[in-house]
C-alpha cells in the first residue's frame, strides 16, 4: 500500500465523490485506509492463497459504521491488483444464498454484474472475462491451425465435469460463434445466460439451445465453474464478497435461515476441506448476526463449532488464522491520519497545495467531539463527509479562512438502519408457506 | 360604445365587439374595461382593468416599453404606455414585437378570468376555457421565447386543461405525449381514470407512464430506435400483463397549482380533486414497467448497435436478423425480397432447387460468410431452410444449385450426429454416383438408413434430405475425395468402414443393396470389400469392437431374424461422434480457411502483443473514442472488442500503473499512460 501512488484525476474525483455523498468509494480505496494492518495482512495472505491454487472465507464483523464495507471494498481492490477477478454484492431481500424464489439467482445475476478486473473495477466486466478467454483460444488456434471452436471446446473440457459444466462450456461455445458470424442477438444471449439472467429453461434452450440454466439451486457450483473459468481466462482466481449479511439474520422465517446458513456451512466446509480451489468468499456482517445464539450464524450448530473464536484471542490479544476476522474500531490517532490522507488526495497528491494545516485537523476533531463525542470516530462516515464537505468549500473560494468554517460545521447523528425491521410482505415469507390461494 | 366617467361598469366578453377606449377601436374579447374593479388580493385596482377614460398620450405610444415597470398595472402606466398598449390590442394583440410587459397586462386578465371569476360561475366555464386556452396557445407563439412569459402562460395553460379534462373519462383515448420535464397533465388524469375505474391500462399508457417519470432513464436502444422500442414493448406488455397492468386507486388527491403572474394575486391558486388520487409516483407498477423496458431495450441493443454504427442499415437484411423475434413478422426492403424470392419459389413444396446466383443477387453481388449467414438467420425465422448452410457446415456458395425447404425447426449448430450423417452421406453419393447415376433406391437407403441410425431430430433430418438432394444436384467432387481418402491411415479407414457397416446394421437387416454399397464404399476406402459379408442374416457385431467389453448375451434364435444387443449398437453409434470428428477433418466442405491475417509489422509493446501492440498505436493521439470506432478497429486487427480491452488496460496497470482507456461509449483514452506505454519500445 504505497501511499506515494499516484492519484489520478478520475480516481480523486470519485473517491471524493463517494465520501461527500457517505457511500463507499467504488475505487481507491487505497489511498485513504488507515490502520488495521493486521487485518489487511490476514487477507493479502487469504488473497495469495487464493492465487496459489487454494481457497480462503473469512467473515468480517464489526459494528455498524466499524467500515466493513469499506474494508471489503478495499480487499476487492488488493485482488484485483493481484490478477483476482473479483465479484461483490449485498444481500437484501431479493438475494439470498439460498431461496427457491429467484432470490439466489438474484445474488448470482448481481454478482455477475459486479464482476471486476483490475481494468474494469467498476463492474461490468463478465465479457471482458469471456473475451479473454476466447481471445488466448483464438491465438492457439491461429498458431496451430485448428479450428478455434475446437480448441474453445478442448480448454473448457476439465469444466464439463464439474456440475452444469457441459452447458457453461456450450454457451461460451455459442459466445464464439456469434462473434464469428456476426451473431449480436446470441452474444448477447450467451452473457445474459452466464449472467443467470435466464428465467426458464424453455427461454435458454430456444436462445442457445443449452436445457439448463443457473439457478436458486445451483448458484454456489456455478460460481465453483466461474472461479475455473477466470483461471483458463488468465486470471488468478476469483474472490466473492458478500456483504450485509444482516439481511439473513433479519430473515422472518426460521426454514429460510437456517437454509441459508447451510449454504454458508456448505462454503466453509468446501474450503477448511481444500475442496475449492481459486476461490474465496469474504462476508460482512454485524456483531449480533454471527453471535446471536436465536437467529444468528451461531443459531445454526455446525457453524457454531466452525466460527467460534479462539476463546485465548481475547483482552488484546489476537488471532487473526480464525474464518472470523472482528474490525477493530478506530481510534482517534487514526482518524487523525485518515484526515491527512483526506487532504492529500484532496490536494492530488501534492503537499503544496494542502488547503488547510495541521492544526485546522486537530481543531476540526475538536469540534467533532464536542458535537457527536466518541462516535467522531467510531462511526466516521459523517466526519469524514463534513471534512471533505470543508475543502470543498475552501477550495470554490480561495482565502476563506478554515477556523471560521469549522464552527459551522454540523454533524448528523448516525443511526443504524439495521434496527428497524424489514418491510412487511417484501418477499421473505416464500418459504414459509405463509399464503394459500383457493 | 364606451363607458362614462364614473360608472361601476365592469365588462368582460369572450366575443369580440369594437369598443372605443380613448378614441380607438379595439376589440373588446378577453379585456377587463371598466372601472372599480379591485384585484383579488384587495390591493388597488385590478392590474388588468382598462379604465377607458385615463389618459392617452396618442402622439408618442411608448414602443419601446421604456416606462413600463415590472409586474405593470393598467391604472399605474405612463399614458404614453396606454396608447402603445392600446394599440397593440387594436392590432389584434398580433404584434409579437411589442415589449413583452404588455403581453403580460393581457395575460393578467386572462389570470383573473379563469383562477377566479370563473370559480363563480361554472356555467361560463365550458364557453371560456377553450377560448382562453387557445388564446393563450396563439401568445406562447408569439412569446415564447420570453422564459417567464412562457412559464407562466404554459402554467396557466396546464392549469385549463386540468380543468377541462377533469371532466371526462381519458380511458378511451390516446396516450399523451410523454415528457419527463413536465408530465402531461392528461397522464395524470388519465392514469387516474384507469385505476379508478378498475380498467387495465393499455401498452401505449403504460410506456408514456414511464416515460414521463423524471427519475426514467431511458436506455440507449430504446433512445435510438424509439419506434421499435414501443413496438415491440407493446408485442412484450400482454405476454407479461395479460390484458394489461391494473394500478389500484391510491396516493394523494389529483391538484394542480398556479402561482399567477399578476400582482393582483398574493398566493397561489390550487384545483384539487378530492378523493381522486394521483397514482403518478406509485413504485410497484413502474418497477414492474421499468424491468420490461428494460428486458426490451436488452433485446434490441444488437440491433440498436448496428444503426448506431450505420445509419443506413435500418431496413437491411444485417439489421433485420439482429430485430427480437417479434419484431420480425412484416419486414421489407433487403429483407423483404429476400422472403418473397424464398416463398415464391417454395410454395407449398417438401424442397426445391433454385440458383444461388440469384440469391446472391439478392445480397447485393458477392456475399461473404457472413452476410449468407444471416440470410440463412432470415429465411430460417420465416420457416425456410437453406442447403448449403454455413452456418451448418456448408460451403459459401454463390453459384450453381442449392436447395431451400420447409425448415420447421431451426439449427444453428450441426450436432455430431448431424456432422456424422452429414459426412456419410455424401460419401454414400459419392460412391453412389460413381456407376454414372444415383439410383432412387441408392437415395432412399442412403437418406433412410442415416436417418434411422443416428440419433436426429426431426428438423435435422428434413435437413439432411435438403443436404442429400443438393449433393446430388452438385457435381460431386470424386477426385477430392479419393484424395481425401488417401490421407487416412489404414486403421482410421477400416474404422470408417466398420461405422458404415454398423450404421446399415443398425435397422436389423443388412440386405442386398445395402451390401452392394458397403462394398463399394469399402473398394473406395482401399479395403478388401469381401469384408462384408454377403446379405444374410448375421450377428451384426464385428470381431473389431475391443472397446466393448461387455460380455455379449446370447441372442435369440429367431430364424430370419437378428435382435440387436442393444448395448452394443449404443456403443457403436456413440462412435458416430468419434468417427465425425475423423471425417469431418477429411470432408470439410469449408473453402480454404481464411489466409491467417499479415504478419503484423508491428514491434510489440508493453509486453503486449502484435495485434494489440498494433491496436494500441492506433490510440495513440485520440483523447476517446467511440464504442462502434473501436469495435471496427479490434476487428480490424482479428480481436475482440472488450477483451482486447481488458488486455491493454492490464498491461498499462503493470507498466504505467493506471488504466489507457475508460468508460463505455465514448472510451476516453488517457495520453500519459499510452505515451508511457509505447515509450517501452525497444
Amino acid at each position: 500500500m504505497s501511499t506515494e501512488a499516484r492519484i489520478r484525476p478520475r480516481e480523486r474525483d470519485a473517491l471524493l465523490q463517494s465520501l461527500r455523498a457517505g457511500v463507499v468509494p467504488r475505487a481507491g480505496q487505497r489511498h485513504v485506509q488507515v490502520g488495521r494492518a493486521a487485518e489487511l495482512r490476514a487477507l493479502l495472505g487469504d488473497i495469495e492463497r487464493i492465487a496459489d491454487g487454494g481457497s480462503a472465507v473469512r467473515l468480517v464483523i464489526g459494528d455498524y459504521g466499524a467500515g466493513k464495507t469499506f474494508f471489503l471494498h478495499l480487499v476487492r481492490g488488493v485482488a484485483m491488483e493481484k490478477r483476482l477477478v473479483t465479484a461483490h454484492a449485498d444481500l437484501n431481500p431479493d438475494r439470498r444464498l439460498h431461496a427457491t424464489g429467484g432470490q439466489a439467482r438474484g445474488l448470482y445475476a448481481e454478482l455477475m454484474r459486479n464482476l471486476a478486473t483490475r481494468a474494469k473495477p467498476e463492474g461490468g466486466a463478465l465479457g471482458s472475462v469471456v473475451e479473454r478467454f476466447v481471445s488466448t483460444a483464438l491465438t492457439e488456434a491461429q498458431q496451430s491451425g485448428a479450428d478455434p471452436a475446437q480448441v474453445i471446446r478442448a480448454r473448457l473440457a476439465d469444466l464439463s465435469q464439474l456440475t452444469g459444466g457441459y452447458d457453461f462450456a456450450e454457451v461460451v461455445g455459442a459466445y464464439w460463434r456469434g462473434h464469428d458470424l456476426g451473431d449480436e442477438q446470441l452474444k448477447a444471449s450467451a452473457v445474459r445466460w452466464l449472467r443467470g439472467e435466464f428465467a426458464t429453461r424453455t427461454d435458454a434452450r430456444a436462445a442457445l439451445g443449452v436445457r439448463t440454466i443457473i439457478d436458486d439451486g445451483n448458484v454456489y457450483d456455478h460460481l465453483k465453474l466461474m472461479s475455473r473459468f477466470v483461471r483458463l481466462a488468465g486470471f488468478d482466481g476469483l474472490l466473492i464478497c458478500v456483504d450485509e449479511l444482516v439481511n439473513l439474520y433479519k430473515l422472518a422465517s426460521p426454514q429460510a435461515r437456517a437454509s441459508n446458513y447451510e449454504q454458508i456451512l456448505r462454503i466453509v466446509n468446501d474450503v477448511l476441506q481444500g475442496n475449492a480451489a481459486h476461490l474465496g468468499f469474504v462476508f460482512g456482517g454485524t456483531p449480533e448476526t454471527l453471535t446471536d445464539t436465536r437467529r444468528g450464524l451461531f443459531s445454526y450448530p455446525a457453524l457454531q463449532s466452525r466460527l467460534a473464536e479462539n476463546s485465548f484471542a481475547a483482552d488484546g490479544l489476537v488471532d487473526l488464522t480464525g474464518p472470523v476476522l472482528r474490525l477493530a474500531p478506530l481510534t482517534p490517532e487514526d482518524l487523525y491520519v485518515l484526515l491527512t490522507r483526506l487532504r492529500h488526495v484532496h490536494a492530488s497528491g501534492d503537499p503544496a497545495a494542502y488547503l488547510v494545516p495541521d492544526e485546522a485537523l486537530t481543531a476540526f476533531m475538536q469540534h467533532c467531539s464536542d458535537h457527536v463525542g466518541d462516535a467522531y470516530f467510531r462511526t466516521p462516515r459523517s466526519t469524514i463527509k463534513a471534512f471533505c464537505d470543508l475543502l470543498a468549500v475552501l477550495e470554490q473560494n480561495p482565502g476563506t479562512d478554515w477556523r471560521r468554517l469549522i464552527g459551522s460545521v454540523t454533524l448528523a447523528k448516525e443511526s443504524n438502519p439495521d434496527l428497524a425491521p424489514l418491510e412487511p410482505g417484501d418477499g421473505q415469507d416464500d418459504d414459509d408457506l405463509a399464503g394459500f390461494r383457493l | 360604445m364606451a363607458f362614462p366617467p364614473g360608472t361601476q361598469h365592469v365588462g368582460w366578453t369572450v366575443t369580440p365587439y369594437p369598443l372605443a377606449v380613448a378614441g380607438l377601436t379595439v376589440p373588446s374579447e378577453m379585456l377587463y374595461v371598466g372601472h372599480g374593479l379591485a384585484a383579488v388580493n384587495g390591493r388597488g385596482p385590478e392590474p388588468a382593468l382598462v379604465v377607458p377614460w385615463l389618459p392617452v398620450d396618442w402622439q408618442s405610444p411608448d414602443w419601446d416599453g421604456r416606462s413600463l415597470e415590472d409586474r405593470p398595472s393598467y391604472s399605474q402606466l405612463s399614458p404614453q404606455a396606454r396608447a402603445a398598449y392600446l394599440h397593440w390590442l387594436a392590432g389584434g394583440r398580433r404584434h409579437a414585437e411589442a415589449p413583452v410587459g404588455y403581453a403580460f397586462l393581457f395575460l393578467y386578465g386572462l389570470e383573473r378570468r379563469v383562477l377566479h371569476d370563473l370559480a363563480f360561475t361554472p356555467a361560463a366555464r365550458d364557453v371560456e376555457l377553450p377560448v382562453i386556452a387557445r388564446e393563450l396557445d396563439r401568445l406562447l407563439g408569439l412569446f415564447g421565447g420570453h422564459a417567464l412569459f412562457r412559464r407562466h402562460a404554459a402554467g396557466l395553460r396546464r392549469f385549463i386543461e386540468f380543468l377541462d379534462l377533469s371532466r371526462f373519462d381519458l380511458t378511451g383515448l390516446e396516450p399523451p405525449a410523454p415528457d419527463r420535464e413536465d408530465v402531461p397533465v392528461a397522464l395524470r388524469l388519465g392514469l387516474n381514470c384507469f385505476a379508478a375505474s378498475g380498467r387495465p391500462l393499455p401498452a401505449g399508457w403504460a410506456l408514456a407512464w414511464l416515460e414521463s417519470r423524471p427519475d426514467h432513464r431511458p436506455r440507449a436502444a430504446a433512445v435510438r430506435c424509439p419506434r421499435e422500442f414501443a413496438a415491440l414493448l407493446a408485442r412484450r406488455y400482454p405476454a407479461r400483463f395479460g390484458d394489461g397492468l391494473r394500478v389500484r386507486p391510491h396516493g394523494p388527491d389529483l391538484r394542480v397549482e398556479y402561482r399567477a403572474a399578476s400582482a393582483g394575486f398574493d398566493r397561489p391558486v390550487e384545483y384539487r380533486l378530492v378523493g381522486r388520487p394521483d397514482v403518478l409516483d406509485q413504485p410497484a407498477p413502474l418497477r414492474a414497467l421499468a424491468a420490461l423496458a428494460g428486458e426490451c431495450a436488452d433485446a434490441l441493443d444488437p440491433y440498436a448497435r448496428l444503426l448506431a454504427r450505420d445509419p443506413d442499415a435500418r431496413g437491411s437484411l444485417a439489421a433485420v436478423a439482429l430485430l427480437p423475434e417479434e419484431l420480425r413478422d412484416s419486414p421489407s426492403g433487403q429483407a423483404g425480397a429476400l422472403l418473397d424470392w424464398a416463398r415464391s419459389h417454395l410454395g407449398a413444396l417438401a424442397a426445391v432447387t433454385v440458383p444461388a446466383e440469384r440469391l446472391a443477387e439478392l445480397l447485393g453481388g458477392t456475399p461473404a460468410k457472413r452476410d449468407l449467414v444471416t440470410a440463412a438467420r432470415v429465411l430460417a425465422r420465416a420457416g425456410v431452410g437453406m442447403e448449403p448452410d454455413p452456418r451448418m457446415g456448408g460451403p459459401v456458395q454463390t453459384s450453381g444449385p442449392m436447395v431451400l425447404f420447409q425448415a420447421e425447426e431451426d439449427l444453428d449448430a450441426p450436432t455430431a450426429a448431424y456432422r456424422a450423417a452429414a459426412v456419410l452421406l455424401h460419401l454414400g453419393a459419392a460412391v453412389g454416383a460413381a456407376d454414372g447415376e444415383v439410383s432412387a433406391e441408392e437415395k432412399d437407403l442412403l437418406a433412410g438408413h442415416l436417418e434411422q441410425a443416428l440419433d436426429l431430430s426431426p428438423g435435422e433430418r428434413a435437413r439432411l434430405r435438403a443436404h442429400l438432394r443438393w449433393l446430388l444436384t452438385t457435381e460431386l467432387r470424386l477426385t477430392g475425395l479419393t484424395r481425401r481418402i488417401e490421407a487416412l491411415a489404414a486403421p482410421q479407414r477400416e474404422r470408417v468402414a466398420e461405422f458404415l457397416t454398423a450404421v446399415a446394421e443398425a435397422d436389423g437387416v443388412v440386405d442386398a443393396a445395402e451390401v452392394r454399397l458397403l462394398r463399394r464404399i469399402r473398394k473406395m476406402l482401399g479395403l478388401d470389400p469381401a469384408r462384408v459379408p454377403d446379405a444374410a442374416p448375421r450377428r451384426p457385431a464385428p470381431e473389431a469392437a475391443p472397446s466393448v467389453p461387455a460380455p455379449r448375451p446370447a441372442p435369440e434364435e429367431t430364424p430370419g431374424l437378428v435382435r440387436l444387443d442393444a448395448s452394443l449398437l449404443a456403443a457403436r453409434l456413440a462412435e458416430a461422434a468419434e468417427v465425425a470428428a475423423l471425417l469431418g477433418s477429411v470432408f470439410s466442405d469449408e473453402d480454404e480457411p481464411d489466409p491467417p491475417p499479415p504478419p503484423v509489422q508491428e514491434a510489440p509493446v508493453a509486453g503486449l502483443d502484435a495485434a494489440h501492440s498494433a491496436l494500441l498505436r492506433a490510440l495513440a493521439g485520440r483523447e476517446e473514442i467511440s464504442r462502434a470506432a473501436w469495435e471496427r478497429l479490434a476487428a480490424e486487427a482479428r480481436l475482440m472488442p472488450d477483451g482486447a480491452l481488458d488486455r491493454l488496460n492490464e498491461a498499462a496497470f503493470e507498466h504505467a500503473g493506471g488504466p489507457v482507456a475508460e468508460g463505455d461509449d465514448p472510451i476516453e483514452i488517457d495520453q500519459r499512460t499510452l505515451e508511457e506505454m509505447l515509450g517501452e519500445m525497444p
